[in-house]
């Protein structure tokens, strides 16, 4: 293990009161990697990332290390990590520029070498502008970027972020997204984030581990788990997906409104689901499967359209903005390439 | 004139004829009083120069310092604990900490009697185990323990409920960034807490300075400017030089929370 980053070995943590956020978990995170921890509110992804910071102590037995370092018994002063928080929590009482040396400070580091730095971080973060500024002057984008440069000042092993776009509008949170990842690229460290908004995850990580009820179901590169979901409920997470149902004959997956092409070999009790993007609406004389309309929603760049009786339950189609599917009709679906996607059936925890 | 505006002046009248009646006129003839006296406005200059008033009113001063800081010390470490502690008997503890505000000042100098007088508890137990004498109630020693015992909870819940308001992700960065507990509690606990203690200090300062009950009760002779104040009035009937010392009192109380607050303000400013 000493060639990863960051090794994770049997970590768990139970709060007193007896809830368990995290259940036992192995995560290894090579050098340079830029991990996702993706999961809903309470599925323990912050919890996560505060046993690797060391601001919680894991459950005796679990291990954290840091370059084939055991740092467990080490608490967060020690483990020289970078940390950025949901609030970005600035000092309020110092500058940006006091913020950003506050690490180099607090060890002692000479004025002159803190200012050299300060300088250049917040260079390599585009803040340069705002070194004199108090920290209740910045705007929120602002704010995202003294505290990765705060974070990354002192030169940390690893970079934590805890749901690090959370706090932005909408509108500004695309844009800083896709700035966060080119950042995070540039100081070419080790990082691990977390968020609950799988967009992000995609964009940012090279590689996202899905947490679910404190377990980590999925760890993969962001093409793989779209393409390959480990389970159903990773499918429907992640893009969206939607249960089909039915049952397999002779290549053909049999469903209430007609059948879908599924070649096989499945595995014997395999469940197939599909997102909004695997469907099409068709001609119905080309149409293999049959199913009527229930909503149609205008997104500008493309029609949604949902659809009841074609599966088990209701259907998610994105279709062409022009297409006519208005709700009562009768359409047709098609399955586009390597829309349908084959799981194996497992247990899934409540 | 519009309405609404009217109504909004009519509004302020109660507190206009409240602090026409009961503060500026009193406060007004107070000050005639003190230049009613033989000497006249020279009054100042002789009460100024009397060594007796100065040593009060130095006594004061120095014993409503000790105590706020004191009181600072004590709560808001008691503060701290509390905010970010839960176990059982908590809310118990904070109510027994926060009692001592519904006590007058004698209710509190017959305590300090009972535990640090002749008869005190302190006494007995020095008796018994030492063979030696510990009485400390009729002294200043005595007046910083009262002045402390109800500056307490002023402080106290002031403090707590500006600590509970402080982000704890502010500590949790500080020690990410390599902060150990001292260099957290310099450069964001306190600094976050500081307009409260500031302002929780001040209220405990000017209570301190203007104190009567506990002293009054501990004995006659505790050179306090309020007791100087209560000999020349009541035994001397030295109007015109209560009035003057009440003058400076307030003088010096007001001036001295001015350099505190201002000096404080600019630490805030210019913290980190």
């Amino acid at each position: 293990m000493s060639g990863a980053a960051i090794a994770l070995e049997g970590v768990a943590r139970t709060f007193p009161g007896g809830a368990q956020a995290v259940r036992p978990c192995a995560l290894v995170v090579p050098q340079g990697e830029i991990l996702g921890l993706l999961g809903p509110s309470g599925c323990g992804k912050t919890t996560l990332l505060r046993l690797i910071a060391g601001l919680e102590r894991p459950d005796p037995g679990g291990r954290v290390l840091f370059d084939g370092r055991d740092v467990t018994r080490l608490p967060v002063e020690a483990r020289h990590v970078g940390m950025v928080f949901q609030s970005y929590a600035l000092f309020p009482n110092m500058t940006v520029a006091g913020n950003v040396g506050y690490g180099l400070r607090v060890r002692g580091v000479r004025r002159a070498e803190i200012a050299a730095r300060v300088e250049e971080v917040l260079a390599l973060c585009d803040a340069s502008a705002l070194a004199s500024r108090r920290v209740d002057q910045l705007s929120g984008g602002q704010r995202q970027r003294v505290a990765l440069a705060r974070a990354v000042a002192v030169r940390p092993r690893v970079l934590l972020l805890d749901e690090p776009l959370s706090a932005l509008d909408a509108a500004l949170r695309e844009r800083l997204r896709d700035e966060l990842a080119t950042l995070l690229r540039r100081f070419a460290i080790t990082a691990v984030f977390v968020t609950h908004d799988q967009a992000e995850a995609l964009a940012i990580a090279d590689r996202v581990a899905v947490m679910r009820a404190g377990r980590i179901v999925q760890a993969d590169t962001p093409r793989a788990l779209y393409a390959a979901p480990a389970d159903a409920w990773v499918a429907r997470f992640v893009g969206g997906a939607a249960d089909l149902g039915g049952v397999v004959s002779d290549g053909s997956l049999l469903l209430p409104g007609g059948r879908l092409p599924a070649p096989g070999p499945h595995a014997p009790r395999a469940r197939f689901l599909v997102r909004p993007g695997g469907l099409d609406l068709a001609d119905r004389s080309e149409a293999t499967l049959v199913g009527a309309v229930t909503r149609a929603t205008f997104l500008g760049d493309r029609l949604r359209v949902e659809i009841d009786g074609a599966a088990e339950g209701a259907l998610v189609v994105d279709a062409a903005p022009d297409a006519a599917a208005a709700p009562g009709a009768r359409v047709g679906l098609r399955l586009r390439p390597g829309g349908l996607i084959v799981v194996p059936e497992a247990e899934e925890a409540p | 004139m519009r309405a609404d505006d009217r109504f909004t002046l009519l509004a302020a009248l109660p507190l206009a004829i409240f602090a026409g009646a009961f503060l500026l006129l009193p406060l007004a003839r107070l000050i005639m009083a003190s230049g009613e006296g033989p000497s006249g406005w020279a009054l100042y200059g002789q009460v100024l120069a009397n060594p007796r008033y100065m040593r009060a009113l130095g006594q004061t001063v120095a014993v409503s310092g000790l105590v706020s800081l004191a009181a600072l010390a004590v709560a808001t470490t008691a503060a701290l604990f509390l905010v970010r502690r839960r176990f059982f008997g908590r809310s118990v503890l904070i109510g027994l900490l926060t009692f001592p505000l519904a006590f007058p000042g004698v209710v509190v100098g017959f305590m300090i009697i009972l535990l640090g007088g002749r008869q005190g508890l302190m006494n007995a137990l020095a008796r018994d185990l030492f063979d030696a004498r510990l009485v400390f109630a009729y002294s200043m020693t005595g007046l910083f323990l009262g002045y402390l015992y109800f500056s307490i909870p002023r402080v106290l819940l002031t403090v707590m409920a500006a600590a509970e308001k402080l982000d704890p992700a502010l500590e949790e960065a500080a020690r990410s960034l390599g902060a150990g507990p001292v260099a957290v509690l310099r450069d964001v606990t306190l600094p976050g807490l500081a307009p409260a203690l500031v302002a929780s200090g001040a209220v405990a300062f000017a209570t301190a300075m203007g104190a009567f009950g506990t002293a009054f009760t501990l004995a006659t002779n505790i050179d306090v400017l309020p007791m100087v104040i209560y000999t020349e009035f009541t035994l001397a009937a030295n109007i015109a030089t209560a009035a003057a010392l009440s003058v400076v009192l307030g003088l010096v109380t007001w001036a001295l929370l001015f350099l505190a607050r201002s000096f404080a303000g600019a630490a805030v400013a210019a913290g980190g």
